[in-house]
């Protein structure tokens, strides 16, 4: 029950007056002034992750001042509220609880979230409240009240809400009816938690790296004469010293040289009887790096992973665990980058490289490398490199003609790297008719083909395709123009005597 | 024609059976119970799996509601436990494994915590009013040990209370999950492994 300020006017009252005092008080006197309640802002479910129903706040507020609580001044909680930064209505923690208490004089804090709102027909409202003793940060009370329009069926529809605001109405006066006329006494003693924030870091370690356990306790349980905390890892005891500025204890010691996971605990000393111990957690010692192997899929060429159109890159640790950050490049034969990327936390299962470089342009023909380097949690590395091949140009066949006669001799020639998977050659005269065609899986080969003179026209088309699956595609319009082996033979030895001994021009 | 009316009485029996087993929860326990007796509970973030927005804030606070109201434990401040979260780095959408459990346990000083999983929340808008369905999957894990004590899956929909007419029908996804929270603890109470009173 409230505590009621009954105030004595020293003179005896009548047994009857006084049997109706105290009925007066028992059924009729509402929770007296004196008891501070803080309404904090309703939560708004229905309106996301910040949402705040301050309509239904005011009506709550109003309700609870007619039904005779002392309710505090929302500015004054408004203000608290941009004083300790609190974002989420919802989840006022003990700390700034017991600070309501100290800073505002507040005794109770109803805290509330308006669960549901529809709108459309029918209407509904959902509402839950919980009512937090300030002094020990203790739930002393929780309900809700709901209502939906289809749920208020009455005769000819009197009396039935209309719209969401009588619907709020009646769920702020059920609110109101299952509220506690009395609520429980405040304890003397704070009965809070013990250590407010223990913080263990880093949670995985290298052997002989420090580790630091930070100790902040609640104001009441703040620095005391005669306190001593501890820390005890693997049986050892490490004392934790003040940190003034921090307000908070802190111990540090030195990893074990040994891999494992050490719990470790915080043990509180207020004299003899007065000790407590709390498990705060465990941190990892790990001292090996990771073991990492590298898989290319493309395709393969004497044994050898060729790009012709997409890697695939797959790392595999052979031991799995956690991995803190990754990093994977692609280097040219010169050791160059032309592709990295890197990122936090787990290794993608798989890469896949397209061949693009980091400017986008296409990777050219060559010798490359993948690199990929993972750090574990303990900032322990690993790398691991595979080279592989790209080569995506088109194989491109020899055409030379010779004339013989009344026939040209076509030679189809190979040098590439690549070897043909097929071809297929198809001489055609100028109105499209094939007059020879041959194909196979080998060059070189020769067709021959007759001709009636210079006016004639032959085309020849080539199609095929190498091993890799790079296509061959070339069209001569007319063969019988082309240069003869003897005219190229020439060509080329001219040229070569213009590049020894002539100027070149650069165009 | 004797046994034609004994398999067809037998018939009615499976179908009522069966009929009723689904309006209670159900409960499976996992390990012995703790050998004290607990007098605080914590109910750590729900995991919406349902896709209704918000769906498991809305269960958390029905069911940190009704754990205040049927027991006299002291129940843990939900800001408190997401002070935890954020300190731990723990994702609300993940359930936290023993290790963390203990941890979590002892830095709110409690010695029960409650994990509970959304799995279905929906509101079907129907002629006569609204049918709300709600499935949760509550866990119970001992503080100390980090070990899971029991668990629990309930499924209702608003027409499930329906008794005649309009009566007794459930219009709301609030209102449905209060009923089935408290059934819950109900449930659990009668089997013995909440011990607590009202406080």
């Amino acid at each position: 029950m409230f505590g009621l300020d009954v105030r004595g006017d020293g003179r005896k009252k009548a047994p009857w007056m006084r049997a109706l005092l105290l009925f007066l008080l028992v059924f009729v006197a509402e929770p007296a002034s004196g008891i501070q309640l803080a309404v904090m802002p309703l939560e708004d479910l229905s309106k996301g992750d910040n949402g705040l129903n301050p309509a239904m706040t005011d009506r709550l507020c109003e309700a609870l001042g007619r039904k005779g609580y002392t309710v505090a001044e929302e500015k004054r909680i408004i203000d608290f509220m941009a004083k300790n930064r609190i974002r989420w209505v919802g989840r006022l923690d003990s700390h700034h609880v017991l600070r309501l208490r100290q800073e505002l004089g507040i005794d109770y804090i109803l805290l509330g979230s308006v669960n549901q709102v529809r709108e459309k027909e029918p209407a509904a409202l959902g509402l839950s409240l919980q009512i937090i003793r300030a002094s020990d940060a203790k739930i002393v009370w929780a309900g809700g009240a709901q209502l939906c329009r289809a749920d208020v069926r009455k005769f000819l529809g009197l009396a039935e809400p209309r719209n969401l605001t009588e619907i709020e109405d009646i769920v702020v006066a059920r609110a109101m009816e299952i509220l506690p006329h009395g609520l429980p006494e405040i304890p003397e003693g704070s009965t809070g938690n013990l250590a407010e924030e223990i913080h263990l870091t880093p949670e995985v370690v290298k052997p002989g790296e420090t580790m630091r356990c930070r100790i902040r306790f609640s104001e009441s349980n703040m620095e005391q004469p005669g306190m001593a905390v501890s820390v005890v890892v693997d049986e050892k005891v490490v004392e934790a010293v003040y940190l003034a500025q921090e307000q908070c204890y802190e111990a540090a010691w030195p990893a074990a040289g040994k891999d494992g996971r050490y719990p470790v605990s915080v043990s509180v000393n207020r004299g003899q009887p007065d000790r407590k111990t709390i498990f705060a957690g465990s941190f990892l010692v790990d001292g090996r790096p990771p073991e990492i192997v590298l898989s290319l899929r493309g395709q393969e060429l004497d044994g050898e992973v060729v790009l012709r159109r997409q890697l695939m890159i797959s790392p595999v640790l052979k031991e799995p665990e956690p991995i803190a950050t990754w990093e994977i490049s692609i280097l040219d034969a010169s050791g160059q980058i032309v592709k990295a990327e890197n990122g936090r936390g787990n290794l993608p299962g798989r890469f896949s490289w397209w061949g693009q470089r980091q400017d986008g342009v296409m990777a050219e023909d060559g010798l490359y490398t993948v690199q990929v380097a993972v750090w574990d949690r303990a900032g322990n590395n690993a790398a691991v490199s595979e080279n592989f091949l790209v080569l995506r140009k088109r194989p491109e066949l020899n055409i030379v003609t010779e004339k013989h006669g009344d026939k040209v001799q076509v030679d189809l020639g190979y040098d590439g790297k690549v070897p043909l998977a097929f071809w297929r050659v198809e001489l055609r005269s100028g109105s499209g008719a094939i007059l020879q065609e041959a194909s196979g899986e080998k060059l070189p080969a020769r067709l021959m083909v007759p001709f009636s003179g210079e006016s004639d026209k032959i085309s020849c088309h080539v199609h095929g395709q190498d091993v890799l699956g790079n296509k061959v595609r070339q069209v001569v319009d007319n063969i019988i123009a082309l240069k003869s082996r003897e005219d190229k033979t020439a060509d080329q030895a001219d040229e070569k005597g213009m590049g020894e001994n002539g100027w070149s021009v650069d165009f | 024609m004797t046994s034609w009316m004994v398999l067809f009485l037998a018939g009615i029996l499976v179908l009522v059976l069966t009929g009723c087993g689904g309006n209670k929860p159900y409960v499976q326990e996992f390990s012995k119970r703790a050998a004290h007796d607990p007098q605080s509970i914590a109910v750590l973030p729900f995991v919406n799996r349902s896709g209704y927005d918000q769906g498991e804030k809305i269960v958390y606070r029905l069911v940190l509601g009704e754990l205040a109201q049927q027991c006299n434990w002291r129940v843990g401040l939900e800001g408190d436990v997401w002070k935890i979260y954020r300190q731990m780095r723990l994702k609300t959408w993940e359930v936290p494994n023993f290790e963390q459990l203990r941890v979590i346990a002892v830095r709110l000083g409690v010695d029960t915590l409650i994990v509970g999983e959304v799995l279905e929340m929906d509101e079907k808008v129907t002629q006569s009013g609204v049918n709300p369905a709600l499935s949760i999957q509550v866990r119970v894990y001992d503080g100390k040990s980090g070990l899971l004590q029991w668990s629990s899956l309930y499924r209702r929909e608003g027409g499930d209370y329906q008794k005649m007419m309009h009566f007794g029908m459930v219009n709301t996804v609030s209102e449905l999950g209060k009923k089935m929270v408290r059934e819950m603890l109900e449930a659990w109470k009668e089997k013995g492994l909440l011990a607590c009173a009202g406080s």
